[in-house]
């Protein structure tokens, strides 16, 4: 519930930020909320060449996505699920490959290019990911998020967790779906890509999905900003200390992606590429050396 | 070389081949010659002399003489000269030698005699539909003097326009007739291996609303004016301004000199609008957004502008025939120097803004090249031959109305990218800040609008105006009280978009909607309804009636 509801705003924030930094006056807030409100009271249509898969893969994607949700602890320190950051991760790839295969099923040559940019994306992505977030359970000790929160508690800071957290940044503005990474969608050069034939009910299953998925992947940031600036520092262990820290978290990511959509243009394939590459040489590198520094001891 | 010795040489070379030779105006020259003599004479005057083409126009003059009339025009810029090759096609044998294997560029202005008068061009390459829709009837020629204005054939449902498919193994990307990238309508078709574009091939203008047409029945000089500025809604000025400069030049009029300065004004603030719009929509092709806002910010000043001084946000319904309409007030000279000041701080600061985007340009650099050979082969002009390092420029080369008057670069990029297209439009801004500027202040004083009186018939005259996109060339011949007898436009995008597929070849396909955009293509196209079969590569097309049929299925 919480992931339904706060997931649009967050995305109606972002809009807001991104139309004030390009001199727009911008939608409300509740916009993105109003979208899809519209579009889950349409009807709806399934492409004749997408049959059966068209229908399922939505709706799967925002299960998954959801799911993804329910694992990470947001305003508390235990999560809604136990779960742990492999099943995270897979989850994230997962819904990743998903929206792919929602894109190309329906055999429109758009959503095919849009598909397969969506694969060749993830793939270059996910591993950063995978690998700033080991990066955190080595330092936290734990592969659970409620172990790693406190774990980190005596502010355990780490100069190999500052480059992994960058990292993850750099990796949630990829995953946003926003410029400069926009390319499955790519409104100007594939007219919506993987959505173009989606509509109605089933395209508001998508994006709300899609909106969560950011969202929960906005969450773990939390715990690379946990290890900076310790629950016991801001509010000891008052109940609304996670509280704050988690908005805190979700305003800086939303700010961030708003930035780097307001002052790119989108990448080609080849320079998305390029940078993931960098990316996932910085976060493994930095993975051995905070391994070597004694991070060990990862499963307690 | 000046330009008489160009025509002398001319002359001297095919001087048992012309049949007439005439100076029609100061720097524009006819020869006539026999229709089996074009393709060598025009092979000579185009690759040995290198003429650019300008335009290609045909007539039915048939009540008159018995035949049609077929005008290659061609120009040098370098001389500042225009010569208009004419032949003459015999009503009985409605056929002449194709010009398009010597002259790459020919293609689509022959293609278009074939569409609207039914001269055939013997030898072209691929004789396809150009502007008329494929359900066109057979033997029915629009541009005829013995077709109604106001006929119209039956809709059928016919759709079989042959495209060039490459014979290699490749997927298609039908790419329009609406794509949000696209602020018209016009059709591509990719032929793609993954995203790399193999080879495109391109189908368009069946939206053409038969201006020609209208205004060669229906309209006396006053009103096609008004109906020439409705040909673009961005340079529209540009149109009914060439327009005007072929009438009055086909009536040897002189205008007074403050109609002339206001008129290069309007010109050039029309270039200032339109380079910024385009600046924009580029940005917004790339995913870069905040450009887009950034620019059309600083645009809506000279929209302003435009208001003040015309009454439209457009620079419409300001020119006429002899002069202008309105005169610019001392208080809004005034103002308007001092808004022209302030945008070109504001642009100057967003310029360098922009260009220091390293993701941006890296988007626009080193893609969509064309070539210079090419761009000469293919006679492109404006922004696009000058990034190319072809440097023409109508208001320097050409001089109308008030532009022999003021200072100003013309300036010309050799890398023959996008990005070098993009310099030079924003060069160019700054360049028309200044010439307004110029005018501005030493605009003579007078009045601003001469009397013309009748204008004799069978005149011929030629429009030669640098629009934002290149240059804009009108053809025309005058008619009985007041008429036009033939009047051809040829917009900038007629001669640029046929280079649009080698811009387009082994590029992605993430590129396509910036390549074509960087040509800045203002044209109509036709409605198509496509569907491609990805599988095994086969292109079905679904009529209209069979598509609504599934529609209503569901």
């Amino acid at each position: 519930m919480l992931a339904i509801s706060i997931a649009p705003i967050l995305d109606g924030i972002r809009r807001k930020l991104t139309a004030r930094l390009q001199n727009r006056i911008g939608p409300p807030i509740l916009q993105t909320w109003y979208d899809l409100l519209k579009l889950f009271r349409k009807e709806t249509l399934v492409p004749e060449t997408g049959g059966f898969l068209t229908l399922v893969i939505p709706v799967t994607a925002f299960t998954v996505s959801l799911s993804m949700f329910a694992i990470v602890p947001t305003i508390t320190i235990t999560p809604p699920t136990e779960g742990g950051i492999i099943v995270f991760i897979e989850l994230a790839v997962l819904s990743a490959f998903l929206l792919a295969i929602a894109g190309s099923v329906s055999g429109n040559p758009y959503g095919i290019v849009g598909g397969s940019r969506q694969v060749i994306l993830a793939t270059i992505v996910e591993p950063s990911i995978v690998v700033s977030l080991t990066n955190l359970a080595v330092l936290g000790k734990s592969m659970f998020f409620d172990k790693i929160t406190q774990n980190t508690q005596d502010s355990y800071l780490s100069p190999w967790l500052a480059v992994a957290m960058t990292v993850y940044f750099v990796c949630i503005i990829a995953e946003s779906g926003r410029v400069p990474f926009d390319l499955p969608e790519a409104e100007s050069e594939l007219t919506g890509g993987r959505v173009v034939e989606f509509s109605g009910k089933l395209l508001a299953f998508i994006k709300l999905g899609e909106l969560i998925r950011v969202v929960a992947l906005y969450s773990v940031a939390r715990f690379f900003i946990n290890a900076f600036i310790p629950l016991n520092v801001i509010g000891g262990t008052l109940s609304f200390a996670p509280l704050l820290l988690y908005f805190f978290t979700m305003i800086l990511c939303t700010i961030v992606v708003s930035l780097a959509e307001s002052l790119n243009a989108r990448f080609r394939l080849l320079e998305a590429t390029k940078l993931s590459g960098y990316l996932l040489v910085i976060s493994s590198i930095t993975l051995v050396l905070s391994l070597l520094a004694g991070g060990g001891g990862l499963i307690k | 070389m000046s330009g008489s010795d160009t025509i002398e040489q001319l002359i001297g070379e095919f001087k048992d081949r012309t049949l007439k030779y005439i100076r029609i105006r100061r720097n524009v020259y006819m020869l006539e010659v026999k229709k089996e003599d074009l393709p060598s004479i025009l092979d000579y005057a185009y690759n040995k002399l290198n003429g650019q083409l300008m335009t290609m126009v045909g007539t039915d003059f048939r009540n008159q003489a018995d035949c049609f009339l077929l005008d290659y025009v061609l120009g040098w810029h370098e001389k500042g000269i225009v010569v208009v090759f004419r032949s003459k096609v015999p009503r009985r044998d409605e056929n002449f030698p194709s010009i398009t294997p010597y002259v790459a560029c020919a293609d689509w202005y022959e293609r278009e005699v074939k569409d609207f008068l039914g001269l055939t061009p013997v030898g072209h390459p691929h004789l396809t539909k150009l502007l008329l829709p494929d359900d066109w009837p057979e033997k029915s020629y629009p541009l005829r003097r013995d077709y109604r204005y106001d006929l119209r054939p039956p809709f059928t449902e016919k759709e079989d326009y042959p495209f060039n498919v490459p014979d290699k193994k490749v997927s298609i990307i039908p790419y329009g007739p609406y794509h949000f990238a696209m602020d018209e309508p016009m059709h591509f078709r990719f032929f793609v291996d993954g995203e790399r574009i193999v080879d495109a091939d391109f189908r368009g203008g069946f939206n053409y609303r038969g201006v020609e047409k209208i205004a060669e029945t229906k309209l006396d000089y006053g009103k096609i004016t008004y109906i020439a500025e409705r040909i673009c809604g961005i340079c529209g000025f540009a149109h009914s301004e060439c327009f005007v400069q072929a009438l009055e030049g086909a009536a040897e009029t002189d205008i007074p000199e403050r109609a002339k300065w206001i008129r290069t004004i309007l010109l050039e603030i029309e270039r200032v609008h339109s380079h910024l719009l385009w600046l924009g929509v580029a940005s917004h092709l790339v995913g870069f957004n905040s450009g887009f806002m950034q620019f059309w910010r600083v645009r809506e000043k000279i929209m302003l502008l435009a208001e003040m001084l015309t009454g439209n946000r457009k620079t419409y319904g300001m020119i006429t025939l002899g002069g202008v309409r309105r005169d610019i007030s001392e208080g809004k000279r005034k103002e308007s120097l001092r808004l022209i000041a302030e945008v070109r701080k504001e642009y100057k600061e967003l310029l360098e803004a922009v260009m220091n985007q390293q993701t941006f340009i890296r988007r626009l650099k080193g893609v969509g090249l064309l070539s210079n050979k090419d761009a000469r082969r293919y006679s492109v002009v404006g922004p696009v031959a000058r990034g190319s390092g072809v440097s023409i420029d109508v208001r320097r080369d050409y001089p109308y109305e008030a532009y022999e008057h003021f200072d100003f670069e013309v300036p010309v990029i050799s890398e023959g990218d996008i990005l070098a297209r993009t310099i030079v439009r924003a060069r160019e801004v700054l360049e028309a800040l200044s010439i307004i500027e110029q005018a501005l202040t030493s605009i003579p004083n007078g009045p601003v609008l001469a009397y013309l009186d009748h204008i004799p018939a069978e005149k011929t005259g030629i429009g030669l105006i640098e629009a934002p996109r290149g240059t804009n060339v009108h053809f025309l011949m005058t008619g009985k009280e007041n008429t036009v007898y033939r009047w051809r436009v040829r917009a900038p995008t007629y001669a640029n978009l046929q280079v649009a597929r080698i811009m387009l070849m082994g590029h992605t396909l993430a590129d396509a909607p910036v390549i074509i955009g960087s040509i800045d293509p203002c044209i109509s196209c036709m409605e198509r309804f496509t569907v491609v079969d990805v599988n095994n590569g086969k292109v079905a097309l679904i009529s209209r009636e069979s598509l609504l049929g599934k529609v209503a299925k569901k």
